[in-house]
């Protein structure tokens, strides 16, 4: 078959996967300019799209999603500002009189203004990840992290908690669940232990309202040394050793 | 109303508004299917399973970037676990980094609209044992350019090699497969129809 655009041929090896990084950018770079091709492009994908449903799905193991919504609460304890909504679907409006506005020069300018506060606003996501969130990223995601389940007391049944560390580091991710919220003068306050030692004190943290929270704890050893770690409620101040409720307590 | 009632587009709008349960509900949905495409692909469980942790944090990430009427969210998702599978196979064969970012992931430009020429109801009703059975229908040629490009994620180039072929065929069995599979779907739409 004779190509009349030297780009059309590798649309469908391009909607594989199956070109290397610089073809595809040259491809993409193509696609902006040619309908033709962008046509072809979202024919063959829609197609390519298809080839996952013949895989047999495979059931993850609990830890990925403890780890991917320890990361989120981390980020949603992080940021509150709402995020712009996806575009939704809506009904094509009436024809509007054509005015100076519907003009394509307009269009234009208004895409291109578009495209840069969209980038700006992806810049902006990208960029706004707190030290703390990248922290926890960087532990939830090292291969040597391990986990601990630290189970809730007697005087907190519903609570849980879990720490996630890597050897050699002094501070390490906790996750809770099953807390409740706290009057505004108190908190929940983290508490490393080692042997017979008095409890060291962490951090002062709140929940959200589901009772969960994701909090970057850091110690004065490395956290593989402690041997327990505890929950309780405190001012929220903080307080240099325990003085309220225990919630959580575990240990190895 | 619970989460469990509503449809993809819907969870992916509220996801965008940072809607953790909806999220939630997205992989309780597709998370096994994600999986099945990476292990497929990369083969180790541990790699696979981060890799679908990694495509449901960017959902969570650029939700509202997601635009609704361009496309299914399970293609938006299988994609990006395709193009991370993709990429982690090419850091493994320690070629030039081709490390996804932003710009890499599948862009709406890569997404199908309503104006391709396969109905979208019509790939819509096709079931995984029908996508196995029209790729095992195949001429065999036609077939391992798609399992070593889409399954294995090797280049054109790789294939060629590896198939002792010119370049140009390796594009005119990709294309040759890709229209047959389309006219099976198509097929199946019309018979079910």
């Amino acid at each position: 078959m004779a190509w009349s655009d030297p780009f059309e041929e590798l649309i469908p090896i391009y909607a594989l996967g199956g070109l290397t990084h610089a073809e595809r950018s040259e491809v993409r770079a193509h696609l902006k300019e040619c309908a033709n091709c962008r046509k072809r492009l979202q024919a063959e994908q829609a197609i390519a799209q298809m080839l996952p449903r013949a895989v047999e799905p495979v059931v993850p193991s609990p830890q990925t999603k403890t780890k991917l919504f320890a990361r989120i609460d981390a980020d949603l304890a992080q940021t509150s500002a709402p995020v712009r909504p996806a575009t939704v679907p809506r009904a094509p409006a009436p024809k509007a009189r054509r005015t100076w506005f519907t003009q394509p020069v307009f269009a234009v300018a208004v895409l291109a203004a578009l495209v840069i506060l969209a980038f700006g606003a992806w810049w902006f996501v990208q960029n706004s990840q707190s030290p703390e969130q990248r922290a926890i990223a960087a532990i939830l995601n090292d291969p040597n992290v391990k986990k601990v389940t630290l189970p809730g007391t007697n005087d907190a049944p519903g609570a849980s908690g879990e720490i996630y560390m890597v050897p050699g580091q002094s501070q390490a991710v906790l996750r809770v669940t099953g807390l409740n919220q706290l009057p505004q003068d108190k908190g929940y306050e983290f508490w490393f232990i080692k042997g017979q030692e008095p409890p060291q004190p962490s951090n002062v943290f709140t929940v959200n309202s589901d009772g969960t929270m994701t909090v970057l704890v850091k110690a004065n050893d490395q956290v593989q040394n402690f041997n327990a770690w505890a929950v309780s409620i405190e001012p929220k101040t903080g307080v240099p050793k325990p003085t309220g409720t225990i919630v959580i307590l575990g240990g190895l | 109303m619970g989460v469990e009632t509503l449809t993809d587009s819907e969870l992916i709008a509220r996801v965008a508004n940072r809607d953790k349960r909806a999220l939630e509900e997205l992989y309780d949905r597709y998370a096994a299917s994600a999986l099945g495409l990476a292990l497929k692909m990369l083969g180790e469980r541990t790699l696979a399973e981060e890799i679908v942790q990694e495509a449901y944090w960017r959902v969570w990430k650029r939700a509202a970037t997601f635009e609704l009427e361009r496309g299914q969210f399970t293609a938006w998702l299988f994609g990006i676990v395709h193009n991370l599978c993709i990429d982690e196979i090419r850091r493994r064969r320690a070629r030039p980094a081709t490390l996804s970012t932003d710009s890499e992931d599948v862009a709406i430009l890569d997404l199908p609209d309503v104006s391709m020429d396969v109905p979208a109801s019509a790939l819509q009703s096709v079931t995984g044992e029908q996508v196995r059975s029209a790729l095992s229908s195949l001429p065999a040629a036609q077939r391992s350019v798609i399992e070593l490009a889409y399954f294995e994620g090797l280049t054109h180039q790789e294939i060629a090699a590896q198939l002792n072929e010119p370049i140009g065929t390796i594009h005119t069995r990709a294309r040759l497969a890709l229209q047959k599979l389309r006219e099976t779907f198509v097929a199946i739409h019309l018979d079910e129809a």
